[in-house]
């Protein structure tokens, strides 16, 4: 070997590609995710199974199935869930019901996943081990493409199969999936299938290029969660407005492969093309890059060779080192307390949530004037049936929805204080644990107010422009601030579990908050009592400008949040810190 | 074999506007341990993550075991082990399970050397990582390198969470490991541990070399502390070519002295009567302190 080759240069930019150790890697990655991939399986299929089975008995009256179809003709469900070509039938009516839900809670929690065992293991430092092994540069990227292409794809089949299973006699073909033979039905199960494994595959695609591109897992989930609101928000105007703008979004693809209807094969393989480009770029930006660092936001680097404050006769050297450095070297009074340091370390996830809660309530106010037209062509549908209707049972509750995920994500960050170690060096300063807490929980309780403003006052103003009626801006702002109980409740929820059980406590949070998004869709198929849908806090919430206004749901609600939030300092005070 | 098993040249490293690595040489003889010595932020563990091809070098060269470590860093790994100074872990998994995770990967464990090594450092495996202390964290890498029998150890500030029982059969394993031929980059900031292990010692400084060589020839170019109880004739010591800072507190007298210049002044202080004596080289404490000293001083003389 010559010695110029071996020598490292400027020059030479790439690192030479390597799978090394790949097999072993991938076992690793599977033994460290098994539990969670179990889960994904179990929840994704599992609803499957449970909503085909539900709809079978529950339409068995084909009055009950033309009420369906008429509210799946609504305006409000056609944004919700886009066009379905086929609802005249169990499977049409399951597609329906759970596809757009279904996919996007794939996606995303592949996306989850991919971050955790990519950026997540940079972050923690965790990485670095690894790769100083003959690990290949590739091959956690690998490893982690690998076992999350398995998991969709096997969730692909198992969906088919489950529903396969329900096609077993040609007599009843016809009133499950409005086919005439078996085969064909069967043929629909599995192009629903491959429709899961095909946003799966999307979740791949897009995971392995925001770790690449992002400085850290926050910043990659929220950006993944960011790409995938646009494609949904395409699919949403598409559909409405019945254009191809549909097909423009990755989303849309693998909507319209139209299961029991048109079975188009080819989106998928458009879908599989685009997750495998988007892996390679991955791949290419891996081979360029610093471990830990990032390209397109520089700023994030391992342990930053910053000056640290050093002692004695050290002491000279720094001064110099800070000099050359644009990051602070004090403290502003702000940051000084305990509230200030909130605001900072959640600066990050308020200006991604900011951006997100305007765009999105911008859009959606020229979507209303599409609707509004939809309405005056075809009274038909159930379901919102005016402006009014559409924004306060469809539009608002699922803006504020977003911010009681905010509200949620918010207060979680109390344990990664703790999680992270820096919770005790500052109790062990002059701050006592409740006023820290209460502190801290002010910033979340702010921040959802600033979020519902931010929407009402988008919502409001983007609907005014377009339909020439600014006086709907003062009642959307109103009714925006009446989900405030509502997040507060899923906040309050967190403090409940930090103060008792702190290492459970974000898991079970985002269960919560999951649950409130699985039950507020498909939670009557999941026979759900009314009683229980009717107190959960979004639901409870009067869904004004639709309904008018009532304040005995908000003064309980609050009540609810205060009683949470008491009995969860009331723990955080009596336990160890940390745990 | 290439004659040395580390070699650095002109390294550059910048994070945006910030210079980490200025220019910096290091060499690591096959077979020898290099201490490696700096402040906090003088780019030993920059240093080190580019030696590992984790990080690109923006200027400069380097070459590992006779490989470039950017271009050829998987064929590097298989020859060397690391342990780096903040050791971070899986927390669901036990030390025993991360261990083996770390030896498969590297070619394989012998589970004798990784049960010696667990005795050894007394170290639980069967614990899971989040359950673990700083030190015992640190002990997961250090069994796993020092069970291995990689050429080239990589060791970052490995023992900095470590009881001195602890430190004690470190030290033991890295003789070993130069006994059986085999190179150690040792970053450290316990001075006793590296003054015990190291055949050269490499400073550095703002990313940038300051000194490499070994603790002889840095004692060479150091003064020798000689401390004495004289009755009388301490000032005529003070003319002397050689000696420095000399300071009499009653029969109490403490002066430096050029190592050149030690056999004169020792022969004329026994002609004084001195009622004690002790010379002690400089320890590499002081010699690192000095070449700061020295430092801050032509930084703050060069500022006016």
């Amino acid at each position: 070997m010559s010695a110029t080759t071996a020598w490292t240069t400027p020059g030479a930019s790439a690192q030479r590609l390597s799978l090394a150790h790949l097999a072993t890697f991938t076992r690793f990655t599977v033994r460290r995710n098994w539990l969670r991939l179990v889960v994904w399986i179990l929840i994704i299929v599992g609803m499957l199974a449970f909503i085909f089975d539900y709809y079978k008995t529950l339409f068995v009256d084909p009055k009950a199935l033309q009420g369906f179809i008429d509210t799946v003709h609504s305006p409000s469900l056609l944004a919700m869930v886009g066009i379905i070509s086929n609802p005249e039938s169990i499977a049409g009516a399951t597609w329906c019901k759970y596809w757009m839900f279904g996919s996007l809670m794939l996606s995303i929690g592949i996306l989850f996943l991919m971050t955790r065992n990519l950026r997540g293991d940079e972050d923690q430092g965790r990485a670095e081990l690894m790769r100083s092994t003959p690990l290949g540069i590739h091959s956690r990227l690998g490893a982690s493409v690998i076992v999350m292409s398995a998991l969709s794809v096997l969730i692909g089949v198992l969906s088919a199969l489950v529903l396969s299973s329900f096609f077993t006699d040609a007599s009843t073909v016809g009133a499950l999936a409005s086919v005439s033979t078996v085969a064909q039905a069967s043929q629909g199960a599995w192009v629903f299938g491959m429709s899961f494994a095909a946003m799966g595959l999307l979740g791949v695609g897009v995971g392995a290029l925001v770790n690449e591109l992002c400085p850290s897992s926050g910043s990659a989930n929220g950006i993944g969660i960011g790409i995938f609101a646009v494609f949904y928000l395409i699919r949403m105007i598409g559909d409405l407005n019945s254009s191809a703008l549909g097909w423009v979004s990755p989303m849309g693809w693998a909507q319209k492969m139209d299961p029991w209807g048109a079975n188009r094969w080819w989106p998928l393989l458009a879908v599989v093309v685009l997750a495998v480009v988007l892996v390679v770029v991955a791949w290419v930006i891996q081979s360029r890059r610093d471990l830990g660092d990032s390209v397109v936001m520089r700023g994030h680097v391992p342990t930053p060779p910053a000056a640290e404050p050093t002692p004695g006769t050290y002491a000279a050297t720094a001064p110099k080192a800070a000099a050359s450095t644009s990051r602070a070297a004090s403290a502003s009074p702000i940051l000084t307390t305990v509230w200030g340091m909130g605001i900072r370390l959640q600066r990050g996830a308020f200006l991604g949530w900011g951006i997100g809660l305007i765009i999105f309530p911008l859009v959606l106010g020229t979507v209303i004037k599409s609707i509004r037209d939809l309405l005056t062509d075809t009274q038909i549908g159930t379901l919102a049936t005016t402006v009014d209707g559409v924004l306060g049972e469809l539009f608002i509750p699922l803006l504020a929805l977003a911010v009681g995920v905010f509200a949620a994500q918010s207060a979680t960050t109390l344990r990664t204080d703790e999680a992270h170690g820096v919770l005790e060096s500052q109790l062990a300063t002059g701050v006592g644990r409740v006023s820290w807490a209460l502190q801290r929980l002010a910033v979340t309780l702010v921040g959802t107010i600033v979020m519902l403003l931010l929407c009402g006052v988008c919502l409001g103003a983007s609907y005014g422009s377009y339909a020439n009626d600014m006086s709907k801006l003062p009642v959307i702002l109103g009714s925006f601030l009446v989900y405030i109980p509502a997040c507060c409740v899923l906040a309050s929820i967190f403090v409940l579990g930090f103060g008792w059980w702190p290492r459970f406590a974000v898991t079970v949070t985002w269960i919560v908050v999951g649950a409130l998004w699985v039950f507020l869709i498909i939670g009557i198929a999941l026979k759900i009592p009314q009683w229980v849908l009717d107190i959960m806090p979004f639901n409870a919430t009067p869904a004004v400008p639709a309904v008018p206004m009532t304040w005995t749901p908000l003064i309980v609600l609050t009540l609810v949040a205060a009683v949470f939030t008491v009995a969860g300092l009331i723990g955080f005070r009596r336990r160890n810190v940390p745990m | 074999m290439p004659d040395n098993a580390i070699e650095v040249v002109g390294l550059v490293k910048r994070y945006g506007s910030v210079t980490a690595l200025d220019g910096l040489d290091l060499s690591v003889a096959t077979g020898q341990v290099t201490g490696f010595l700096g402040p906090n932020g003088a780019g030993k563990t920059t240093t080190i993550r580019i030696l590992l091809g984790l990080l690109k070098a923006d200027a400069g060269r380097a070459q590992v075991l006779g490989l470039n470590p950017w271009t050829d860093a998987v064929a590097l790994h298989r020859r060397l082990v690391y342990v780096p100074g903040d050791v971070a872990l899986w927390p669901n998994l036990t030390g025993g399970q991360i261990i083996d995770v770390l030896g498969r990967l590297s070619g394989g464990i012998e589970k004798s050397r990784k049960q010696e090594m667990l005795e050894r450092f007394q170290l639980d495996p069967t614990k899971k990582t989040r359950t673990y202390s700083k030190g015992n964290r640190q002990k997961v890498a250090l069994v796993a390198a020092l069970a291995s029998r990689a050429e080239l150890l990589l060791l970052d500030e490995p023992t900095s969470g470590l009881d001195p029982l602890m430190e004690g059969q470190f030290q033991e394993c890295i003789k070993q490991v130069k006994a059986e031929g085999r190179s150690v980059l040792l970053s450290s900031h316990i001075f006793a541990e590296v003054e015990s292990l190291a055949d050269t010692i490499c400073i550095i400084r703002e990313g940038h070399t300051i000194e490499q060589g070994t603790l002889a020839s840095m004692r060479h170019l150091n003064r020798t502390q000689v401390r004495t109880d004289l009755d009388s004739g301490a000032d005529t010591l003070r003319n002397l070519d050689g000696v420095h800072d000399l300071a009499v507190d009653g029969s109490h007298v403490t002066f430096s002295v050029e190592l050149s210049a030690l056999p004169s002044v020792l022969d004329r202080l026994s002609r004084l009567n001195p009622r004690s004596l002790a010379a002690n080289p400089p320890s590499l404490e002081e010699i690192f302190l000095s070449y700061y000293h020295t430092d801050v001083a032509k930084d703050q003389g060069s500022q006016k």
